[in-house]
């Protein structure tokens, strides 16, 4: 009778090579299409929905208002009044204003009137494009 | 022929996987460059065509005592532009009006290739 000799398999992992593909291609995807960089926006400040232009990170002083009216210029908070103080003592020609989309438009009229007097020109407004 | 296993690479990989997941961001936001000027200035020179727009909030804008919604708006700013070299689309709002409706109707100006637009401050909005 012939025996037959069955060779004994080796463990191999040929069959992860699928999920191996599948994982490179999702790491290449994150790697290119994702960015690392700071959050610029608080989870407690819900932008409008409207689909502007590509905002261009820069670190340029950064103005938040929430929802309950309170305003922080670079996470440090402060009163209206104090604004032309501040820019007094830091000298800008640039800021982006990251306000709550439920706040009225006339409490954002008098800080960009602030802004307005002190001489600061390049003022961008900043909106969430995937909120339409 | 010895196989090299690839697990450690799987392990390696997944690592690298999760923290680009969690460490990227896509970019979602959208920025408006703005500009401004007092509601109640004039243009200094006489052949710029001023049309001040005064948004509601109820999906309308009035102009010249008029009440336009969107389509009809752009079409009454295309008519007032159509024989000028230049103009200025000024926008004040009434005091209920959100920010929300004030980007939306920014961003429909700007989408129609409408760019000479300011902000018209109000007299109190400036002396506050």
């Amino acid at each position: 009778m012939k025996l037959i000799n069955k060779k004994k398999r080796e463990y191999d992992d040929d069959g992860l090579l699928p999920l191996v593909n599948i994982i490179f291609l999702l790491l290449i995807f994150f790697m290119i299409a994702g960015v690392i960089e700071k959050r610029i926006i608080n989870d407690d400040i819900d932008l409008p929905s409207v689909d502007l232009s590509k905002y261009n990170y820069k670190e340029v002083t950064r103005i938040l208002i929430k929802k309950d009216n309170i305003l922080s210029i670079n996470d440090e908070v402060i009163e209206m009044s104090q604004i032309d103080n501040y820019f007094k003592t830091n000298k800008q020609n640039e800021v982006i204003v990251i306000a709550d989309k439920s706040l009225y438009i006339k409490d954002i009229n008098v800080l960009l009137s602030k802004l307005h007097k002190n001489k600061i020109t390049n003022i961008k407004l900043l909106s969430n494009r995937n909120g339409n | 022929m010895t196989k090299i296993s690839l697990t450690p690479v799987i392990d390696v990989v997944f690592i690298l996987l999760i923290f680009f997941m969690l460490a990227s961001n896509f970019n979602k936001v959208g920025q408006i460059n703005m500009e401004m000027t007092k509601e109640s200035s004039s243009a200094a020179n006489e052949d710029i065509k001023i049309i001040k727009l005064l948004i509601q909030q109820d999906q309308t804008v009035l102009s010249d005592g008029k009440v336009y919604n969107d389509n009809d708006l752009l079409i009454m700013i295309k008519l007032a532009i159509k024989d000028v070299s230049e103009y200025s689309i000024i926008l004040t709002s009434k005091n209920d009006v959100t920010y929300q409706r004030f980007l939306s109707i920014m961003s429909f100006l700007k989408k129609n290739k409408l760019n000479n637009i300011r902000i018209g401050l109000k007299k109190n909005e400036i002396n506050k």
